[in-house]
């Protein structure tokens, strides 16, 4: 499952390298280096251990390298900071801090740290299944020994090492850009920039990318590969006679803010005396977590209502959870809930309780699109393609159905159990196609269980309490002007053409959780006082509408404003009347509940008082209170 | 130490949690408990079967036995009661005539759902012998009373079950006193639900008498009517849907978030935020210690030590990190905060866009959330949400908003789905008015689509396929009510016998296709293309 990778960058460190091209704020070597920092930085982050890298340095006052060290004189003025392994903060460090090249230093032949980064890789990776890949970011100023070229490139192809070329001012062809009054370096540069064309356009594997449009994608936002893992692998069945192998893949999936650990300080107040901190233990700050497990008190058991209203006495409640006897781990049994009892279930019995199911996808029948409401839609979704049996036929098949549905504009319902003995799930198939691909899409629906269709009044009419039925001059009910403004607004504020771009795609969305924490946690890894990031003007953009669309509707804005006069209501009123409401209940209720014969009695008399008791009248805020639902007691 | 450990644990809620999910969290919201007494009528008429031959308080019976059942599984904490009226034989504490407490208010068990069960099943002797039917008038406002006598907890709702539209008719006296009674009801916060039946040959009339009853506020007639009565339209009066129809108002309407909306930079409203739509879980066990025949019920007590210094930590020793190439990124326990907040709860307008650049992919969270408005908190609310939703509806847009439903959760994109409401034929409400809201996927959880050979497609695949679809097509929209799920089917009967004692019973998988007519389908059509 794991893809194993391999990566060598070597960065050119000669005295040219400082050179800023026209256009650019910052040196090609800065640029290199960015570039680096945010491939490193992402590796690090993501910890896998078999995602293995070094960085070259080609260009050094000094040579530390393993072919200098084998092969005296040769291989000069190169460095490789690590061997190849999973990359640490160091290697960000050493990178990031170290000063640019001055014109003094000497210069290397870049070819010499290629064939270094070769021999690095296949030292490492041997035969092994390796993705291998040398990220070179150089210029082109400098003389080169060629003589080497076809073998470098010939060790290259048959060990599959991928050539990523990151040009400093190299344009799409290889050619030079740049205006030089200096005929030699003009000439130089045509040569190299010739012969890396030849390189790279030697294998596909190989690509040439301008370090500038390298540089401008580090620094922006992208999305991070994931390695296709299937998910169910299994049949699509209409029945015995028809049915296609399938691998299913997350399409969709939420991606999670790094999830931080809890790191001890005691060590550092505690084991500050002399002679702790002198001894050899080294201190790891770890925090072990203690489980154990204790009668549940009374008042927290069961079914009671009670520890709702209970949360001024937790501390109390932890007390006397102290005094209760402790539990072994191995004295636990399991019990379901069912109502106020709970059920004690043994291991056989839990068998009982699991439905046993078998892997499949089965086809139930055909909905319009418009039949399967969207919002029925729940959770990630997945992608089916073609499995590995009868691959062909799977595949066609399904892309034939896919056409099939897109045509009709139907969407599949299946019955869809991923593992021996899971809970069968009910999904929709929609067509899917990207490129040229033409494949199905999955996404569950819901069951009944998962469905409580709640009741809404109208919002386009209004019942009164004569029974007639209104939907104008109401102050629940918009008026003319109302809906004629809101219609303009909804026009005006289209995302689709905003400068001729259509705003906030998902596929333009970042997650900020994500991105200000990894952030963060890179910025406190290189220095412990860094400040927390503030958040990327980029996602900051994403939290209003865009200032475009809201210039040019200001004067609608300030008409709207008016026209609907919307008031925000005192919250502190509205709290004493729920805050109060369990006090205040009881007392009316106990004024209120008169036996019946008591209401009798008043009933009796009813016409001429009824008037007199009416309440006064309720502030309208009240009214419209009642007015609305009962959920409001939250 | 040793009040450090006290300490510690007691804290151990301080410590942030290391998984936080990001998805909203519901569960607060449903932790207050609901009640529910069913009044059941059981007068000589509940006994008369319809046309279909259905005994009205045989079907009650079952409602009641579904929502315990319900409840049971999916809301502990919640409470049911059953009195009956119009009975033979008396039980309450006031002793009143004609009124038989059943059950008293309590969470369901096991041998309340049984009982249920069994006068749900006709097994009708302990109601010919204990309870009995009677048609002697009484006063029904007694009925109200003991209901609210019966009740305790924060959510209280009456199911009036009923097939007699007009209690005493030719009692003014009682009449009056029993809307009286349903008056205080209702001002003490209790909610009917009337679940009116038709006889075989009169359909339940709520002019009569309930409509009245429901219309309680003493307020000037101008006054608009609440979702009490347009409740009741979604009633049909069919004896044969009253079980249906109770599982729909069985759960309570809770909403999940209460938040300001930002239509514009100086227009804002309050809304609020339901789960229609909610995964339901098998739920997970407790862990328990038997002692002899008593089962305890324990808790999980956790703590934290330092691997140094071997000393419990409290929240203020720890610190929070990630390991980054072997370097620890550290942050105090206020910076993890600041770096999890964003910005107060809101809803708050991009901008719009055509329905269409909604993808069948856009989809990430669990489930879609229903927004509608919400008075309470800006007066004018209503009127500025309909005009929105009838502009977005009109163009066939959808709205692109920016949420943070609580001050610790992550923003989310969304979109607002219009939903204009929808009425069936008989005047139930099949889909309410409001914004269906899809939470959007960020790029980052957008997944490569892996590589693949490009289809080869014929013309007859296309051909057969759509034939077969023809076929097999479905013609009206897709009801979660006709699917219950297999796998908590199983569980909740199977538990249901062993609490019992009774031998397990089988259950009914909705799931399985229906092959015979699938076969039958794809018969009709070739399927050498795909060989």
């Amino acid at each position: 499952m794991a893809n194993k990778k391999a990566t060598v960058f070597i960065l050119n460190c000669g005295p040219s390298m400082n050179l800023i091209y026209p256009g650019q704020e910052v040196s090609a070597y800065k640029q290199g280096v960015d570039v680096i920092i945010d491939a490193l930085g992402e590796k690090v982050l993501a910890n896998r251990k078999t995602d293995l890298t070094s960085v070259v340095l080609s260009g050094t006052q000094k040579t530390d390298n393993s072919l200098a060290e084998k092969t005296e004189g040769q291989y000069l003025h190169i460095t490789s900071l690590s061997p190849l392994q999973q990359p640490t903060y160091k290697d960000l460090q050493m990178v990031s801090e170290r000063p640019p090249t001055a014109p003094t230093d000497p210069t290397a032949d870049i070819m010499d740290a290629l064939i270094l980064a070769i021999d690095m890789i296949m030292n490492k990776c041997k035969h092994l299944k390796y993705t291998k890949q040398i990220v070179l970011i150089t210029d082109a100023a400098e003389p080169i020994d060629w003589r080497d070229a076809i073998e470098v490139q010939e060790m290259m192809n048959q060990n599959e090492i991928s050539l990523v070329l990151l040009g400093a001012d190299f344009d799409g062809s290889g050619l030079t850009k740049m205006e030089d009054n200096d005929p030699e370096l003009t000439a130089i540069r045509e040569l190299n920039q010739k012969h890396w064309a030849h390189v790279v356009t030697g294998d596909a594997r190989h690509k040439l990318i301008g370090l500038q449009e390298a540089y401008t994608m580090a620094l922006g936002f992208k999305v991070k590969e994931v390695m296709p893992v299937a998910s169910y692998r299994g049949h699509l069945t209409f029945s015995e006679g028809l049915e296609w192998n399938v691998n299913m893949f997350s399409y969709t999936k939420p991606v999670r803010a790094a999830s931080l650990k809890k790191w001890s300080t005691l060590p550092d107040t505690i084991l500050d005396e002399p002679e702790t901190s002198s001894s050899a233990q080294p201190v790891t700050h770890q925090v072990k977590m203690v489980r154990s497990f204790r009668i549940k008190p009374k008042e927290q058991t069961g079914a009671q209502e009670e520890n709702v209203d209970r949360l001024d006495d937790l501390d109390l409640l932890a007390e006397a959870g102290d005094a209760l006897p402790s539990v072994d781990e191995s004295a636990l049994e399991k019990a379901y809930p069912f109502g106020k009892v709970l059920v004690m279930i043994t291991a056989d019995e839990e068998k009982l309780l699991k439905l046993e199911t078998t892997p499949s996808m089965l086809i139930l029948g055909f909905y319009t699109a418009a039949n399967v409401p969207r919002h029925f839609y729940m959770g990630p979704t997945y992608l089916l393609m073609a499995g590995k049996i009868d691959a062909t036929k799977a595949r066609d098949g399904m892309a034939a159905l896919a056409q099939s549905l897109y045509e009709k504009d139907v969407v599949a319902l299946v019955r869809f159990v991923n593992r021996v003995d899971a809970s069968p799930k009910l999904g929709v198939l929609s067509p899917f196609f990207e490129g040229g691909v033409r494949c199905l899409l999955f996404c569950q629906v819901p069951f009944s269980e998962d469905y409580r269709p709640f009741n809404f009044s109208s919002l386009d009419k209004i019942k009164m309490k004569s029974g007639k039925v209104v939907t104008e001059n109401h102050p629940l009910l918009p008026t003319q002007d109302m809906k004629d403004q809101m219609n303009q607004f909804v026009r005006k504020m289209d995302l689709m053409d905003v400068d001729g771009e259509e705003m906030f795609a998902p596929e333009d969305n970042f997650n900020p959780a994500v991105w200000r924490m990894n952030q963060a946690i890179m910025a406190r890894a290189l220095n412990d006082s860094a400040n927390l990031p503030a958040l990327h003007p980029r996602l900051q953009s994403q939290t209003k509408p865009p200032s475009a669309l809201v210039d040019r509707s200001a004067a609608l804005i300030k008409t709207m404003t008016n026209t609907f006069q919307v008031k925000k209501i005192n919250t502190d009123k509205k709290r004493t009347r729920y805050g109060a409401g369990k006090g205040q209940e009881e007392s009316r209720s106990a004024a209120h509940l008169q036996p019946i014969d008591a209401i009798l009695v008043q009933k009796s008399t009813a016409a001429a008082t009824e008037a007199g008791q009416e309440p006064a009248k309720r502030p309208k805020v009240e009214l419209l209170s009642s007015w609305f639902d009962e959920e409001d007691l939250m | 130490m040793s009040n450090l450990i006290s300490l510690s644990g007691a804290q151990s809620s301080q410590f942030l949690d290391e998984e936080e999910d990001d998805e909203l969290n519901v569960e607060d919201f449903f932790e207050k408990p609901d009640s529910i007494v069913f009044a059941i009528d059981c007068s000589s008429k509940m006994l008369v079967p319809d046309d279909q031959g259905n005994i009205p308080l045989q079907i009650a019976f079952q409602c009641v036995q579904s929502v315990l059942l319900n409840k049971a599984f999916n809301n502990r904490s919640d409470m049911i009661g059953v009195l009956l009226y119009g009975t033979k034989q008396a039980m309450n504490p006031s002793n009143y005539d004609h009124i038989y407490i059943l059950q008293t208010l309590d969470s369901p068990d096991p041998g309340r759902i049984k009982a249920a069960d069994d006068l749900a099943k006709g097994n009708n002797d302990r109601f010919r012998d204990e309870i009995g039917s009677s048609d002697e008038e009484f006063p029904l406002g007694n009925v109200f009373w003991l209901c609210s006598d019966m009740f305790a907890a924060a959510f209280k709702r009456i199911f009036l079950i009923t097939n007699e539209d007009n209690p005493h008719k030719d009692n003014p006296s009682l009449r009056g006193s029993s809307l009286q009674r349903a008056k205080d009801l209702w001002d003490m916060g209790m909610r009917v639900e009337l679940f009116g039946l038709d006889q075989p040959d009169h359909s339940f009339d709520y002019s009569l008498f309930y409509k009245e009853m429901m219309m309680l506020d003493n307020e000037n007639d101008d006054v608009a009517l609440d979702s009490r009565i347009s409740s009741q339209s979604a009633m049909t009066g069919k004896v044969e849907d009253l079980l249906n129809q109770v599982r729909r108002k069985q759960a309570s309407k809770r909403s999940n978030f209460s938040i300001p909306m930002h239509i514009t930079p100086e227009l804002s409203i309050g809304i609020r935020g339901y789960s229609i739509i909610m995964e339901q879980g098998r739920g997970s066990y407790t862990k328990v210690t038997s002692s002899g025949s008593m089962l305890q019920e324990v808790e999980t007590v956790t703590s934290y030590k330092c691997a140094d210094t071997d000393q419990f930590l409290a929240d203020t020793d720890v610190k929070y990190f990630y390991p980054f190439g072997g370097k620890p990124a550290l942050f105090t326990k206020d910076e993890v905060l600041q770096l999890r907040r964003f910005d107060e709860p809101h809803l708050r307008i991009l901008g719009f866009k055509p329905r269409s650049s909604l993808q069948p992919h856009h989809n990430i969270a669990s489930h879609s959330y229903f927004i509608y408005p919400n008075e309470m908190e800006y007066e004018g609310s209503t009127r500025t949400f309909a005009a929105l939703l009838e502009a977005v509806k009109d163009q066939d847009k959808i709205a692109i908003a920016y949420l943070i439903t609580r001050r610790t959760s992550a923003p989310s994109m969304v979109a607002l789905l219009p939903q204009t409401e929808e009425l069936g034929a008989d005047g139930v409400q099949i889909l309410p008015p409001g914004f269906q809201m899809i939470i959007l996927p960020y790029a980052d959880d957008i997944r490569q689509v892996p590589p693949s050979s490009e289809a080869e497609v014929t013309g007859e695949q296309i051909d057969a396929l759509n034939g077969i679809i023809d076929d097999l097509m479905v013609d009206h929209r897709y009801d979660p009510m006709a699917y219950k799920n297999p796998s908590l089917q199983r569980h909740y009967s199977a538990l249901q016998s062993i609490s019992l004692d009774e031998p397990s019973k089988d259950i009914v998988d909705d799931t399985i296709p229906n092959q015979d007519i699938i076969d039958k389908a794809i018969a009709c059509h070739s399927l050498s293309p795909f060989q």
